[in-house]
């Protein structure tokens, strides 16, 4: 049982996969939490990490985050897309975690320039890490830009998970590459001025 | 800077999360809390139910209401105002159920988002009011005001009771949109009730006293909601 439901987490998560995981997590089948958690928390973490979360707050964040969707698993409407419905529940945990924790300020100011190098910053290539390029974007756009391409979410599926419309979300997205590019310029310069 | 070269780093990104992953001890201990307390659950109701629901509770206050005071208002007004009146409450009514169906189901679709959408109903209706009725001046205003008020907010208190039974059921991610969406909700039966039993048509009257009682529902939802979000 244990190596065939690793197959099939290894097989790939088709949205049409967790679709079906998820109604029979409803039916309360042991496996499919089993399966869920291992398919989406790498994702989750990530997504998490990206919001300016410690390793250990994003730990924190993840177990919260299935115990909450553990506890709404009945809202989720089977045949309807699986990740926005994750995503909502994990953004909010994030959201609440920060204000519990009196962290998230309602007026975020972004960042004019790339911050300083934490320890783990560059990757192949010179560039920055990911996680150090988007503390530079407001909230907003840094939440969009690691749903779209860190979780692989797509703009309607991320236009769900925050509560927003689709043109809503390609503006943030194109605000952050904008400012992305921007900032990576300055910092390639000033690179290059140091050299 | 090209686009190609962000893109790059964002598939490092994807690289990274692999060697970035949970602990299968984390994955474990996640998975052994649910499994514990693991029973089959009843999914949501359909939409259209609970939209049914929420508009059956307002119905029933609406109806209690009338029962209880009369149709004064109904007779007072042309055929101008009475249709342009619940015309723009009864598109209110489906809106604001809507917007409340949808934050009980985490990643639903918005067609727009919730805070215009509340802001476009008060607006709508204050607009539609305003031109439809005169001043009439009224030597006992604050007497007139002050009954509707105390009618129409405990129309609303009602409604806002009995709606919570519906609304507990989803998952409410945001308290404080939701406590607003449902006061509004609340608002919008206190004045329907209130444009059918009070014939006074004095604007000063109607913006004071019912739309007031709206103002005050839906800002007590919103009160409610941000207490409920504080203590998260």
């Amino acid at each position: 049982m244990e190596s065939s439901l690793q197959e099939r987490i290894e097989s790939g998560q088709s949205t049409t996969n967790l679709d079906g995981w998820m109604a029979r997590y409803q039916q309360a089948d042991p496996d499919a939490p089993v399966f869920l958690v291992r398919a989406l928390s790498p994702a989750l973490l990530q997504f998490f990490r990206a919001q300016l979360s410690t390793r250990e707050q994003a730990d924190d964040l993840l177990q919260e985050t299935w115990l909450r969707i553990h506890r709404v698993r009945h809202t989720y409407r089977p045949g309807e897309p699986v990740l926005p419905w994750v995503y909502a529940i994990a953004r909010r945990v994030r959201i609440d975690g920060y204000r519990r924790k009196r962290r998230i300020s309602e007026h975020e100011t972004a960042m004019e320039i790339i911050p300083e190098k934490p320890a783990r910053d560059t990757q192949s290539g010179g560039l920055p890490a990911f996680e150090t390029l988007v503390a530079a974007l407001p909230e907003a756009q840094r939440e969009v830009l690691t749903m779209l391409k860190v979780s692989g979410l797509s703009l309607e599926e991320v236009a769900r998970a925050t509560s927003s419309t689709v043109g809503a979300v390609k503006q943030k997205a194109h605000r952050a590459y904008e400012r992305l590019r921007t900032l990576l310029q300055a910092h390639t310069r000033d690179e290059a001025e140091e050299a | 800077m090209k686009r190609d070269d962000l893109d790059r780093i964002f598939d490092q990104a994807l690289l990274h999360q692999t060697a970035d992953a949970p602990s299968a001890a984390s994955l474990e201990q996640i998975g052994s809390r649910i499994t514990s307390n693991l029973k089959p659950v009843r999914p949501l109701a359909a939409s259209g139910y609970l939209f049914a629901a929420f508009i059956g509770i307002m119905a029933l206050v609406v109806a209690a209401g009338v029962y209880r005071i009369g149709t004064g208002g109904l007779s007072a007004m042309n055929a101008l105002q009475a249709g342009s009146v619940f015309l723009v409450l009864l598109l209110s009514i489906v809106l604001a159920a809507d917007a409340l169906i949808r934050q009980m189901i985490p990643g639903s679709r918005r067609w727009i988002s919730q805070g215009p959408l509340l802001t476009g109903i008060l607006l709508a209706i204050f607009l539609v009011f305003a031109a439809l009725f005169r001043v009439q001046p009224d030597p006992k205003f604050w007497t007139e005001a002050r009954w509707c008020l105390t009618a129409g907010t405990l129309a609303g208190a009602i409604t806002g009771v009995l709606s919570w039974f519906v609304l507990r059921r989803g998952a409410i991610l945001s308290p404080r949109l939701a406590g607003a969406t449902a006061g509004l909700l609340a608002g919008l039966t206190s004045i329907t009730l209130q444009e059918i039993y009070c014939p006074n048509l004095d604007v000063l009257h109607i913006l004071t006293a019912h739309f007031g009682t709206m103002l005050i529902c839906t800002l007590a939802g919103a009160t409610i909601g941000f207490i409920a979000e504080a203590r998260r």
